[in-house]
C-alpha cells in the first residue's frame, strides 16, 4: 500500500520542478501559485510516505494542511491567473488566500490530538484514521470544505472552460486535450477527498497517484509544441 | 498560415463533447458530495 504515496511524492515533485522550471522562462504568475499548489500536494503525500514508516503528530498536521487544505485552494489560484484577465483581482484574492492560508497553518498546527493517536496503525493510511486521531474545530473543517470548494470548482471548472473553447474553436488540439487531462486528473483526488469526508470508500492513495500523472501528462501537453499537426483545417 | 487550427476526427467529434461531459458530472458530483458534508450527511458509517 505505502508504494503509492511514494510514486506519488516522486511525480509530484518532478512535476514541481517543471513548472517551476517554466515559471523561471515565462514568469506568468499562474505557473507560481501551480509551484505553490503542487509543493503542497507533493508534502502531502511525502507525509504519507512517512506516516507509513511511523508515527509523527507534526507530519499528521503537515498532511492534512498541505494535503487535505493547501493543495486544491493553490492549484485553483493558478487557472485562476490565467482565466481572469484584471490583474488586480487575481492578486487580491491570492492576498486573501494567503491570508487565510496562514490562518489554518496556526489552526492545524496548533489543534489538538486526541487519545486515539496511541492506536495509530502504520499498516494503514492515515487517510482513514486520521479524523479519530486530529481533534479539528468547527472553523477547521469549515476552511477544509471552503478550500477544497474553491479550488475543485476553479481548477477543473476552469481546465474544463478552456477544453470547451478550444474545442469550440478548433485550435490548439494539445491544449485542449492538455486541459482535459488536467480536469481528470484535478478531479480525482478531489473526489477520493470528498468519498472521505462522506464516510465512502477511502481511494485517497490511489487517487492522488493518477491525479498527479494525469495533471503531468496535460501539463506537457499544453506546453508542448506538436511536431506535427493533427490535421490542418488549411490541407488541401 | 493556419496550423494551430485541427480538423476533429468522426469519433473525436463524439468523444470529446461526452468526456467533457463527464468531466463536468464529475465536478458537480464532487461538488455536491463536499456541499453534503458540509451538512453533517454521511453515506457510510
Amino acid at each position: 500500500m505505502h508504494y503509492i504515496p511514494i510514486l506519488s511524492t516522486l511525480v509530484t515533485f518532478a512535476f514541481a520542478v517543471a513548472v517551476f522550471r517554466r515559471y523561471l522562462l515565462r514568469h506568468g504568475p499562474h505557473l507560481l501559485m501551480w509551484t505553490i499548489g503542487l509543493l503542497f500536494y507533493g508534502i502531502g503525500t511525502l507525509s504519507e510516505v512517512i506516516l507509513g514508516l511511523t508515527f509523527s503528530s507534526l507530519v499528521l498536521k503537515l498532511w492534512y494542511l498541505c494535503g487535505a487544505i493547501l493543495t486544491a485552494a493553490w492549484l485553483g489560484q493558478g487557472t485562476l491567473h490565467l482565466l481572469v484577465r484584471r490583474r488586480g483581482v487575481a492578486w487580491t484574492l491570492t492576498g486573501i488566500l494567503a491570508g487565510i492560508s496562514v490562518l489554518a497553518g496556526v489552526l492545524v498546527l496548533t489543534a489538538p490530538l486526541t487519545s486515539a493517536a496511541t492506536a495509530y496503525q502504520v499498516s494503514q493510511p492515515i487517510s482513514s484514521q486520521y479524523q479519530n486521531i486530529l481533534s479539528r474545530s468547527g472553523l477547521i473543517i469549515a476552511l477544509t470544505i471552503v478550500f477544497n470548494i474553491y479550488g475543485t470548482l476553479v481548477l477543473v471548472g476552469g481546465a474544463i472552460y478552456s477544453a470547451y473553447i478550444f474545442w469550440r474553436k478548433r485550435v490548439l488540439f494539445n491544449r485542449m486535450i492538455g486541459n482535459i487531462l488536467i480536469a481528470a486528473g484535478a478531479l480525482a483526488p478531489a473526489m477520493g477527498g470528498s468519498f472521505i469526508k462522506s464516510g465512502l470508500p477511502d481511494f485517497l492513495y490511489l487517487t492522488e497517484l493518477v491525479g498527479a500523472v494525469l495533471m503531468y501528462i496535460g501539463f506537457l501537453q499544453t506546453t508542448t509544441v506538436p511536431a506535427v499537426e493533427p490535421v490542418p483545417v488549411s490541407s488541401r | 498560415m493556419n496550423s494551430k487550427r485541427f480538423r476533429p476526427s468522426a469519433w473525436l467529434k463524439w468523444l470529446v463533447p461526452l468526456l467533457l461531459a463527464m468531466l463536468l458530472l464529475g465536478l458537480l458530483t464532487t461538488l455536491i458530495i463536499i456541499g453534503m458534508s458540509l451538512l453533517g450527511i454521511k453515506f457510510g458509517h
